[in-house]
């Protein structure tokens, strides 16, 4: 296992390397490829207002997939506890997923305007589905016998589903949670460049249209960190949530 | 004196008849066992007995008080030891009394008191991954005994066990039931096992099951090599047959 470890450094080494001598060399023209260099120096020479940036993402992202967190587990609930409501919802759940995200950016932002609103919609749609398969199919996923055992000690509904549904649905919980992490970011960054006063993807689309690829390539380096070190986090509170499994 | 009895239990899935007019009783302090081959309804009578299924026609007493269809009256150990992988191993036998309402620092001190009991205390915060088979099923056990019911089935409780460890848990087990003044039907498909744990022996078989015979275990030494345990087990083979 060490020994790739070091392989896929290497790969991402020489990567940049052989980069940045295509560029100084100049077989392609640096306004359309940036070297490497050029591209930290572009991040760190705007840091302050791509951390700002940042910051608006961030807050759109967290809020649309915090709302998401919300809803699903409600709605996991209800469709666990209910047979009718999993029937009559969970169809429409799947389908509204067959929806391109870029084909329904464009209505929210005609329906709910230029502000925060839309973005933070567009990150809940993305993030809800993985959210709400996780924890049915997690309810699902508790073992039969171990819920016949607590009606056979008496244990009502809610009981047997903090106890015994709830530890038994993190695994699959978690699977759809790391999925969602990385969508909401790019969620957000989508539903920006179709316009807005701030964040990541308006910034993205400013130096686009401006010819600042430097620019635009360390904002697509923030994004990828930002998605990567999110999802890094949700590992990480993953295995303390299921620390029995080591 | 009869604490637990079953009248004309019937009980089909779907149009199939499973079990017809099963009718048995435990006595206040006895291990009955319930023996017969894989498929002839064992654990269908069980979930009847225990509550958690409900029987076409017939009626469950306990105490004389009729419990058909009510849950968490007796103590019910399912066929594998059912410990949830994600509680240690004193959480899981904390599980019936939390269930109960009873206060979680009272709760721990009894389950730890029964795991001590049960030489278990030692791995009381070990998930049940880290324990062997025996441990698991004495975990389970103890967990079952903390449901506070004087009356436990048992379902094979010992089937998922090697042969070693199997002997041991069993002897063990008898002595726990009697050292506790419990009662006790469990279910098995091994004679050998009826024969060394029980007082009495139910054997039910059939296409549809029912009851076709009830043999007295009256040893003097509980040892699979005497005379007297040979001849009883070969007649016991010719009822189930």
């Amino acid at each position: 296992m060490k020994k790739f470890k070091l392989w896929d450094k290497a790969v991402i080494v020489f990567i940049l390397i052989l980069w940045q001598v295509v560029g100084m060399l100049e077989i392609v023209p640096a306004f359309m490829l940036p070297t490497p260099i050029e591209v930290l120096v572009a991040l760190i020479g705007d840091w302050k207002l791509i951390g700002e940036s940042c910051l608006i993402t961030l807050y759109e992202a967290f809020t649309g997939m915090g709302a998401a967190l919300l809803v699903s587990l409600v709605l996991a609930i209800c469709m666990d506890r209910f047979k009718f409501v999993h029937e009559a919802l969970f169809p429409i759940c799947v389908v509204s997923q067959t929806i391109p995200t870029i084909a329904i950016a464009p209505l929210l932002v005609l329906w709910f305007g230029f502000g925060v609103t839309p973005k933070v919609l567009l990150v809940f749609l993305t993030c809800f589905f993985p959210l709400l398969v996780g924890l049915v199919s997690g309810f699902d996923s508790a073992d039969k016998n171990v819920l016949r055992l607590y009606r056979s000690m008496g244990g009502g509904y809610f009981k047997t589903l903090f106890d015994v549904k709830f530890p038994y649905a993190m695994e699959s919980f978690f699977a759809g949670l790391k999925v969602s992490a990385s969508y909401s970011i790019v969620g957000a960054v989508i539903a920006e460049w179709l316009g807005g006063d701030g964040g990541l993807g308006v910034y993205m689309t400013r130096v686009r249209k401006s010819f600042q690829f430097d620019k635009m390539f360390a904002v697509i380096i923030v994004v990828s960190a930002l998605s990567l070190l999110l999802m890094k986090f949700v590992e990480k509170l993953q295995n303390r949530v299921l620390k029995w499994k080591q | 004196m009869v604490i637990l009895e079953g009248k004309g239990l019937t009980k089909s899935f779907d149009g199939n008849k499973i079990i017809e007019n099963v009718s048995l009783n435990l006595k206040k302090g006895e291990i009955v066992s319930l023996l017969g081959v894989s498929g002839v309804g064992k654990t269908t009578l069980f979930n009847l007995l225990s509550g958690l299924d409900v029987p076409d026609t017939g009626e469950v007493y306990l105490n004389g008080e009729a419990v058909t269809g009510m849950p968490g009256k007796v103590g019910y150990m399912q066929q594998s030891d059912l410990l949830l992988p994600f509680k240690t191993t004193l959480e899981n036998v904390m599980i019936p009394l939390i269930l109960k309402g009873v206060d979680k620092k009272e709760a721990k001190a009894r389950a730890e008191a029964i795991l001590t009991e049960f030489s278990l205390f030692e791995s009381r915060s070990l998930y049940p991954g880290k324990l062997s088979g025996g441990m698991r099923q004495r975990a389970a056990l103890a967990r079952t005994f903390l449901t506070g019911c004087s009356v436990f089935l048992l379902d094979e409780p010992f089937s998922a066990l090697d042969a070693l460890t199997r002997g041991e848990m069993q002897r063990w087990f008898r002595n726990v039931i009697k050292e506790k003044g419990a009662s006790g039907v469990f279910i098995t498909h091994d004679v050998d096992e009826a024969i060394l744990l029980s007082d009495r022996i139910y054997i039910l078989s059939g296409e549809v099951g029912s009851i076709t015979a009830e043999v007295q275990v009256e040893l003097k030494e509980r040892d699979a090599f005497e005379s007297e345990f040979i001849e009883l087990k070969k007649a016991i083979l010719e009822k189930v047959k």
